[in-house]
Parts: C-alpha cells; structure tokens; sequence
C-alpha cells in the first residue's frame, strides 16, 4: 500500500515537471497553443520532403500528339520485327529440347520399346526391358 | 598494271566515301547560342527562364521589406520543383542561376537544402570523432531560412497533323515559411510552334 502510494506521487510529480518544461517556452502573441500537436503530427513524415528540396519532381503526362504517336508506333514496330528472328530462333531451341509432343511413326512396332515420342516414351528403364522382351517373345512365338 | 590501277582507285574511291558517310563532325558553339533541333525544351528555354525570373525576383521589394521589418538579411532554400509538363525538364538548369543571382548581388543569403545538406551533416558528425579540437564544427548552429521557393512547370500541346502548338509555363513562388505568405511571384511563359 506505502509502496503504491509512493509510486503514484512519484508519477505525478514527474508529469508536473514535464508539464513545468513545456510551460518554460512561452508562447508568441497569437500563437496557437496546440503547436506542439501539430510539429508531432508532421514530424513523422517530413524527412521524405525534406531530402526532396532542390529536385524535380517528375510528374509528366503523354501529350496528343498524333505524329509523335505515329513516331512511336513505327518504333516499337520496328523493334518487334528485330526480336522475331531471335523469337524463332528460341522457339527452335525450346523444341528441340522437348521432344515429347514430335510425331515418328513406330512402324508397327510396340509403343514405349522404340522410339515412339508421340504416345510416350517417358517410361523407366525396367518397364521399358520388360516390354522389349515381351515383344521378342511375341515374335519369336509367331516363327516357332 | 591497268587492272591493279583500276582497284587502286575502286579501294580509295570506297575509302571516301565511307569516311564521308560515317564521319561524325562535332564543333563547339557557345553556350549562348540559340540552337533548335527538335522543339522540346532545351538549353535556350532554360536560359531565358533563368534570365527573366532572375530579374523579376532581383527586382521584386520582398527582400528590402524583410530588411526593413527584421533588420538583417532574408534566408533562401530551395523547395521542390514540380514538372507536371509531358516532357523530362530538370529545373536545377535555371534554379542554380536564379541561387546564382542571390548570392552575387547579396541580396539574400542562400542555405543548402535536400540530399546534400544531410551529406554536410554527416561530415560534420565525422568531424565530431575524427577532427583536431580546434576544427571540429558544431551542431545546432545552421541558419534557418526565412523564405523558400516552390515551383511548377505546365505545359499544354496542341498538335494536329504535322503542326504543334507548345506552351510552356514556369512558376516559381518565394514563401514566408513562418506564415505561409507568398511574398513574391515570378513566371516565364515560352510559346513555340513546331513544323514537322
């Protein structure tokens, strides 16, 4: 109870003192006595300003310009017909790297033995021994 | 012989007229020379800016009346420039001449603003641990400027088929920063009509 007692005189003593600083600078003739609100409301975001003092700030528009327009048009045209030998050119890359979707013709051979790449021939290499020996045993049976 | 003198010159004759088509000719102009090439914004347009709000804000009273009611000398910093045209100006070309004027007729006292005086900071928090006792320079005594100037630049186009109406406008302002008073108002206006 003592301990409490002290503890909130002490708190009340130390916001009467910051009180008494505050009071210490007087205010001008007609000075709003909230200034301090306000110098903490902008004081948060000010450095963003301040380290933009003496810069430009960007802030353009596109005109209408038809010709400027036509200007542009004919330079991002210019650029895309200067892209599309390299476009091919990665096209054939990334083909040649996926061969799963490229027909070849089996020759009646059992899909998955040979290379047969348009059904699939993503198969593991036990499934694909197991396959190949079925198809010599069916082979070999029809000559038997 | 008369073939090896028919190549000869074929090979010189090639010679030419590739160092005439691929050679880059540069001369050097004075800086005050008015040069259109494309009809933006250019180093002309800059120049008058500077050259007209120079001698509006020179000759504007707002500096004798901050003398007269404070006694001493205005404080200037510079504030941000807005372009709000459609092309890329940067302002720094005729605010540097307008700080220029300020200095040099010590009409106003000019205090460094922005990125660069938290640079100058800096060095002065250096000097704080590694300067000699005698050089070291303080904290909390900076100037505090008096007045700022804030500015925009418009623009407003009117273009149709090959010709082009181009108004520019530049408008720079000198703020009380205790009172947010406009003190003084300086403008230039640039009209340009552009052929294609």
């Amino acid at each position: 109870m003592k301990q409490l007692f002290l503890i909130t005189l002490l708190s009340f003593l130390f916001q009467n003192s910051i009180g008494a600083q505050n009071q210490l600078i007087p205010l001008e003739v007609d000075q709003n006595p909230n200034h301090d609100l306000a110098l903490q409301s902008i004081s948060e975001d000010s450095k963003q300003e301040i380290l933009l003092q003496g810069t430009t700030l960007q802030e353009t528009y596109t005109a209408i310009d038809p010709l400027e327009d036509r200007r542009r048009r004919r330079a991002e045209r210019k650029e895309y017909r200067s892209k599309r030998r390299l476009w091919r050119h990665q096209e054939a890359i990334e083909r040649s790297k996926n061969t799963v979707y490229t027909y070849h013709d089996n020759f009646g051979f059992a899909p998955g033995f040979y290379p047969n790449t348009f059904y699939n021939n993503r198969i593991s290499a036990p499934v694909a021994i197991g396959l190949g020996l079925l198809d010599v045993a069916l082979w070999s049976s029809c000559f038997w | 012989m008369r073939t090896i003198k028919i190549s000869q010159l074929a090979f010189l004759a090639m010679i030419i007229v590739m160092s005439s088509s691929c050679a880059r000719k540069i001369t050097r102009v004075a800086p005050d020379s008015t040069i259109e090439v494309s009809g933006r914004w250019n180093d002309t347009d800059a120049r008058f800016t500077a050259e007209e709000i120079t001698h509006e804000l020179m000759n504007g009273n707002w500096a004798n009346n901050h003398v007269l009611s404070k006694g001493k000398k205005p404080v200037v910093i510079v504030g941000l420039i807005r372009n709000k045209t459609h092309e890329h100006i940067e302002s720094e070309t005729f605010v540097k001449d307008i700080e220029k004027s300020l200095i040099g007729t010590q009409k106003a006292t000019v205090v460094q603003g922005g990125k660069m005086r938290e640079e100058l900071r800096a060095e002065r928090a250096d000097q704080q641990n590694n300067a000699s006792v005698s050089t070291v320079k303080k904290f909390g005594l900076e100037k505090g400027a008096d007045y700022m100037i804030q500015g925009n630049i418009n623009s407003i186009v009117d273009a149709y088929k090959r010709n082009k109406v181009v108004y520019y406008q530049v408008d720079l302002e000198l703020i009380d920063l205790q009172s947010n008073e406009k003190v003084w108002i300086g403008d230039k206006k640039i009209k340009k009509f552009v052929k294609n």
